[in-house]
């Protein structure tokens, strides 16, 4: 029992660490290097009148005046009691804007994620257990071929089929569940992409394993064999990826959500770059990082229920290997 | 394979090894299907990628007049034999304006390229060949970098280091020199640890000779592979940062930008944001081909 404490404990304090470590690596690249956001801000508002004591002003009313050090210590203490700052553009509080904005990006995803496992499956399946060589050749080359398609591009060409030609879903917005159909489309294909690597890898191996191979013996029918026990077995390597497959919805949400103006995480962050918002692109980082290790963490904890081995592995090696 | 076995069994009826080793469903006649499928796609890649290079030195030889100048008359044409592409809202011939994209795009692809392999695998490299304190805490940093993703941190570091078309190649490398690091330190951790490295230590060589001449170069061939297949991703990286707007200013051409532009006409005129994608896609899946055949020959090298 308190080994198993022990083990949580140390998992907690790694999840803190990447936390802290992602901040730590924004603050780096946002504010230690010689980039200048208060000049930036300023000119926005279009007048040439820029005189040097308004932006003193505005960069001591932001705490750019002072060391480095001194400010990523300001920062890092501010975030520890869960203030990120405020942005640079709307004045609100970082938190409350990515909080506004992630209720959105969460049902984008999550439709995503189950249109990108439903694909994944049967593209697996086409891929290696199909009967017809012609079929298995054809669903092996469409994960590559989903590596090569832009994102951006696949996005447009959707809207364009099937949002103005066809008219069957709006082009753009928030409303509706009409309106979050092609979007997460769009943002499945990357993700199917991943998981369908895994599972195809998966099915191959577990295909010729030798409790595959009894169970063909005692007279099991192919589907069954390839339902309940392939696609099973090959659920455990699949959860090992969730968290590299997370970090691809959310990097996909910043192109999906601005192709088709959707409000959401994605598209604060494609404006927060595009307006040199320093908070608001590091609260992003930060939240990565964060959604990286809770997703982490759960998969630590669900792949005992999948796989009860693991339990009786060392601890220190019972993390999943990532693929 | 007697008596009354299904047709979906006849198809599999004993699993094989495939030339990589791995036993795979056995599959009869796929296997020459699958050996022309290869060599067809190798060839269509490599001809690909040849006519996209040549866009690069001689875009004047593919596609002659300026992919700059207006011409009002000529306002978004439809695809014909006198404009492959169509024309914009301006009336540039968009075929012209892909070719002398390519330019742009490809040297932001390369240069990311460039900054990840070189920093990435030196990184890497000395990583795992001295291994120690200082190992420890670069792969700490390289894990964490690894956590957040790409995408995003090229964002964060287009924010720091402005706009254009070089930024955005520093900010797509800078973000691919984990999983350069990454993939190199094992490498090198792996080469280290083999007998002729022991051999050559025991010999009284050096250890900066033992790194360069044996580590370094052992470890180089999966790098490399990585680093092909990496161009594919970079491309893509490249072009989805110049779509979002972080690109090149026009009215240079820019293939993410290009298509970004056409997004005003999708309902009208079509070609501008299909064809550019489609280039950059049938690009992407040829460099990808290519590598993976890199890869698998260093493997069987191996």
């Amino acid at each position: 029992m308190t080994s198993v404490l022990a083990y949580s404990g140390r998992r907690l304090l790694a999840a803190a660490f990447v936390v802290w470590a992602a901040f730590t690596v924004s603050f780096v690249i946002l504010y230690a290097l010689p980039s200048d956001p208060v000049q930036m801000m300023l000119a926005r508002g279009g007048d040439a009148s820029l005189d040097e004591s308004a932006v003193q002003a505005v960069r001591h009313e932001y705490g750019f005046d002072r060391p480095v050090i001194v400010q990523y210590f300001a920062r890092l203490g501010a975030a520890v009691t869960g203030d990120l700052g405020t942005s640079m553009q709307t004045g609100r509080s970082v938190l409350v804007s990515i909080g506004d904005a992630l209720p959105q990006t969460l049902a984008l995803a999550g439709l995503a994620l189950a249109i990108a496992i439903v694909v994944a499956l049967l593209v697996s399946w086409a891929a290696t257990l199909a009967p017809f060589a012609v079929l298995r050749e054809l669903a092996l080359g469409l994960p590559p071929l989903g590596r090569a398609v832009p994102s951006f591009w696949l996005g447009l060409v959707l809207l364009q089929i099937f949002a103005f030609q066809l008219g069957w879903f709006p082009a753009t917005g928030n409303t509706g569940w009409r309106s979050l159909v092609l979007p997460a489309v769009n943002l499945s294909v990357p993700v199917a992409v991943v998981l369908a690597q895994v599972m195809i890898q998966s099915f191959r191996s577990t295909w010729t394993a030798p409790f595959v191979e009894v169970l063909r013996a005692k007279g099991l029918r192919q589907f069954r064999i390839q339902v309940r026990h392939i696609m099973r077995h090959s659920l455990a390597p699949t959860l090992t990826v969730l968290g590299v497959v997370t970090g691809a919805m959310l990097a996909g949400s910043i192109v999906t959500e601005t192709v088709f103006s959707r409000s959401g995480v994605g598209q604060l962050t494609q404006q927060a770059v595009t307006s040199q918002d320093l908070p608001v692109i590091q609260g992003v980082v930060v939240l990565s990082a964060v959604v990286f290790s809770v997703v982490n963490l759960a998969v630590d904890l669900v792949h005992p229920l999948i796989d009860p081995r693991v339990l009786s592995r060392p601890l220190g090696r019972r993390r999943p290997v990532a693929v | 394979m007697t008596g009354d076995v299904t047709s979906a069994e006849e198809a599999r009826p004993e699993p094989e090894p495939d030339d990589t080793g791995r036993f795979r469903p056995a599959r009869r006649g796929s296997r020459r299907l699958s050996f022309r499928l290869d060599v067809w796609t190798a060839v269509l890649s490599f001809a690909i990628v040849l006519v996209v290079l040549c866009w690069i030195v001689l875009p004047g030889l593919f596609a002659s007049g300026s992919p700059i100048t207006a011409v009002p008359h000529d306002r978004l044409l439809e695809p014909s034999w006198a404009h492959l592409f169509g024309t914009d809202s301006l009336g540039r011939d968009l075929f012209t304006r892909v070719v002398h994209g390519a330019r742009t795009s490809l040297s932001a692809a390369g240069l990311a390229v460039a900054i990840g392999l070189v920093i990435g695998s030196v990184t890497g490299i000395v990583c795992g060949f001295f291994g120690g304190r200082l190992d420890a805490v670069v792969m700490r940093v390289v894990d964490v970098l690894l956590a957040i993703p790409d995408l995003l941190l090229a964002m964060a570091l287009v924010a720091a280091l402005g706009f254009g078309t070089v930024q955005v190649g520093v900010a797509v490398g800078v973000s691919s020199i984990a999983s350069f690091a990454r993939l190199s330190r094992s490498e090198a951790r792996r080469v280290s640890a083999s007998t002729y490295v022991e051999a050559a230590r025991v010999g009284g060589v050096r250890p900066s000779g033992v790194l360069w001449r044996h580590v370094l170069r052992g470890s180089l061939g999966p790098v490399l592979a990585l680093g092909a297949l990496e161009i594919g991703s970079a491309i893509l990286a490249v072009a989805a940062l110049s779509f979002l707007g972080y690109g090149t200013p026009p009215p240079t051409p820019e293939w993410g930008t290009l298509i970004s532009d056409g997004r005003n006409y999708i309902s009208s005129a079509w070609w501008l944001t299909v064809l550019p994608g489609l280039v950059i896609m049938l690009l992407v899946l040829s460099v990808n081909r290519l590598s993976r055949l890199l890869d698998r020959q260093i493997g069987v090298r191996r």
